[in-house]
């Protein structure tokens, strides 16, 4: 009630000031105008266990996420003075009598909390209200951004960057395999990114123990406990699952990174179930973005329908990720500091192999050139182009020596101009580039072989009839 | 003033407006009149006769439009109108004014209502200034009332509108007026914002008919909203 005034009249209780004959505050009622806030009581603080839920200004719960699994608050630890991410899933009518329900969430939000790595968010606490509405836990509050949001901002990763972010992702699943823990609901929007691309898994093992409270996934049909278009295709089924499904949602999880795309998009369950089982996978997507081959072929291999033909473990999928990385930085460095004088490189030893194929004194110096430096380098390095460069070696010498004329002009410059790359690029490139880099390049070598297979083909088929 | 102020490109829009708003604010002015002095049944007939003056004799159109307000120019036209009220009185006797509010049985017994409410103040401006918010917002209220109810949602306005006008009871929480409604939180929030958007605009709309400028509305309400907080 409001205090009542000699007059009879009462005042506001939202600012004290007197009302109206009719009972209404012209004070509030002006700054309402004015636009000036109101006072308005705040409803009454949403609190679960030792966490109220924060408000903005104008009463409203501070949501951080809001999903089909619950909602996530941000809110404050009342004991522990800190703040938390909390989130709240409404338990349906029907599950709430259940004592099972609730001791089967609870096991499994304590197997999750048990999950201590510097790339999983860490659960505070959990449990369930009183009346058994909701079942509860407070995360660790990540100031960032899911890998989703960042992807929705900035468009697709560079592969450096979703590798880097992988490599984090794949860490926290050895983790979590340590404790036999599967997250089973791995995906874009439970990546947490801080500022500087530092990976925190959410949700982790809690997937599971959301389906036990009775709260409903992304899609839910049956048994199934994910989100259906990273979920891998054996959680379609409603079996068991290990680890390899979340090595699996991994997979689809930089496959977004990359290209801005689930790997098999649908509208419905079954609709995706459908394209995971029999589509192949629309690799032209990450052709489009250029993601390095090497990285192609690992998502072929994380996302095979067969669990058994992914990475048999979470310590196979890093260590796979870190060489991928490796491979990439060589190649991303290479490229990007010497790409220039690599094609200029080329283009010269082509150049020079022209004018060289009918200037027999060129041809002279060039193949003793090629030969002194094919002959002052390992059999390592090259690997299985060494057979090739020396086949083109003895064929460059015989034809020098007049014995073998069987090669076509077009022919000889392409081989002229692989040698002279090879020598060339001593040159150009600055010695702390590796050789190998430079005759190893998958694009000169393919080029050079696909214009000089058949000359090289019929020179050992000659050579083998020689001797 | 907005309305009145298009009064000789189009003056009988603006005689109607200006009709209009002299009833919204015929219980300051009678308010005032009565806080001289007079007595019920004079207050009402002065209160009539200096409309009828204003209007008749489109006392309006001596306003600075830039700097004036309706509020404080009808203040001061009414003291000087009270000043000659025998001249004033007298000229009525004879049949001198032909223009005539109509004056409804309801709007004179709220005046003297408000008249009564704050008879107790000892400033007849203030008075004045209070009885003015009091019309204003109750002008604005019912504008917005109506809108609701012609959108069939007369009930809602009646059960939100206790989060722009307050009340002695604390409002009730969110989830008893979701119980109440039958709606969800996310809605109920909805409609009070929206709610409020409405009123804040409903009233800024009352107000902007009688001062020269956006800014000028602004100032009106903090200037009457001093006026409360003071008291």
């Amino acid at each position: 009630m409001g205090k009542p005034l000699a007059s009879g009249v009462g005042v506001c209780s939202m600012c004290g000031k007197p009302l109206n004959a009719k009972g209404d505050c012209l004070a509030c009622l002006l700054r309402t105008g004015l636009d000036e806030t109101v006072v308005e009581p705040k409803p009454a603080v949403l609190a679960f266990g030792d966490f109220d839920v924060e408000q903005h200004a104008d009463g409203s719960c501070w949501e951080l996420g809001h999903g089909a699994i619950g909602v996530t608050y941000l809110a404050a630890d009342k004991v522990l003075r800190r703040r938390v991410a909390l989130k709240v899933i409404e338990v349906p009518p029907a599950a709430r009598g259940s004592q099972a329900i609730r001791d089967r969430f609870l096991r499994e939000a304590r197997a999750a909390a048990a999950l201590r790595h510097p790339n999983v968010a860490l659960v505070f606490q959990f449990g369930t209200s009183p009346n058994a509405t909701h079942c509860y836990y407070a995360m660790e509050l990540i100031e960032g951004e899911t890998l989703a949001a960042r992807v929705r901002r900035d468009g697709p990763l560079n592969a450096k960057e979703a590798l880097k972010i992988a490599i984090q992702i794949a860490r926290a699943l050895v983790a979590a395999a340590a404790h036999n823990l599967i997250h089973r609901d791995l995906k874009p929007s439970n990546i947490m990114l801080t500022g500087d691309s530092e990976v925190k898994v959410i949700d982790f093992g809690l997937a599971k123990a959301i389906t036990d409270a009775g709260g409903e996934m992304d899609l839910t049909h049956g048994e199934f406990v994910g989100t259906p278009s990273f979920a891998s295709p054996e959680q379609f089924g409603g079996g068991s699952v290990d680890a390899r499904s979340d090595i699996y949602a991994l997979g689809g999880t930089l496959w977004f990174a990359l290209t801005g795309l689930a790997p098999h998009p649908g509208k419905t369950l079954d609709e995706i179930r459908d394209h995971k089982t029999r589509d192949r996978l629309p690799v032209s997507q990450l052709i489009a973005r250029k993601v390095p081959e090497p990285l192609v072929k690992l998502l072929r291999s994380t996302l095979a329908i067969d669990p058994g033909k992914r990475p048999g473990s979470a310590r196979e999928l890093v260590e796979t990720l870190e060489l991928c990385r490796r491979n990439l930085t060589h190649r991303t460095g290479i490229r990007s500091e010497e790409a220039a004088l690599r094609i200029e490189a080329f283009s010269r030893a082509l150049t020079n192999a022209k004018a060289c194929a009918s200037d027999p004194e060129s041809l002279q110096a060039l193949f003793d050139s090629a030969a002194k430096k094919a002959a002052a380098i390992s059999k390592k390095p090259f690997k299985q182009n060494w057979a090739y460069l020396q086949t083109m070696l003895r064929l460059i010498r015989a034809y020098h020596r007049g014995e073998y004329d069987q090669v076509s002009n077009d022919a000889l410059v392409w081989i002229i101009a692989a040698l002279n790359y090879l020598v060339d690029p001593f040159d150009l490139i600055p010695d702390s580039t590796p050789f190998l880099g430079l005759v190893d390049d998958a694009h000169v070598v393919e080029l050079v072989t696909d214009k000089t297979r058949r000359t090289l083909d019929a020179f050992m088929t000659w050579e083998t009839a020689a001797r | 003033m907005l309305a009145a102020g298009r009064s000789e490109a189009e003056p009988e829009i603006a005689g109607a407006a200006l009709t209009e708003l002299c009833q919204v604010y015929w219980a300051p002015l009678y308010g005032f009149v009565r806080s001289r002095g007079r007595t019920v049944h004079d207050a009402q007939d002065l209160t009539q006769s200096f409309f009828a003056y204003v209007l008749e004799h489109k006392v309006y159109a001596r306003v600075d439009r830039r700097k004036g307000r309706f509020r404080s120019f009808l203040l001061a036209s009414l003291k000087n109108f009270l000043a000659d009220a025998a001249d004033r009185e007298r000229t009525l006797k004879r049949g001198g004014a032909q223009i005539f509010l109509p004056l409804h049985e309801e709007q004179a017994q709220e005046a003297e209502s408000l008249f009564q409410t704050h008879s107790g103040m000892s400033n007849e401006d203030r008075l004045f200034d209070r009885s003015w918010a009091e019309a204003l917002v109750a002008a604005a209220l019912e504008r917005l009332s109506t809108d609701y109810r012609r959108e069939a949602k007369g009930q809602l306005f009646k059960a939100l509108r206790i989060f722009i006008a307050g009340g002695a009871e604390p409002p009730p929480t969110y989830a008893e007026l979701t119980d109440r409604l039958g709606i969800t939180e996310s809605t109920l929030r909805s409609h009070v914002t929206r709610l409020r958007a409405r009123y804040r605009e409903a009233l800024r709309t009352e107000v902007r008919r009688t001062v020269g400028s956006e800014k000028q509305v602004d100032q009106e309400l903090r200037e009457l909203l001093h006026v409360l907080t003071e008291m």
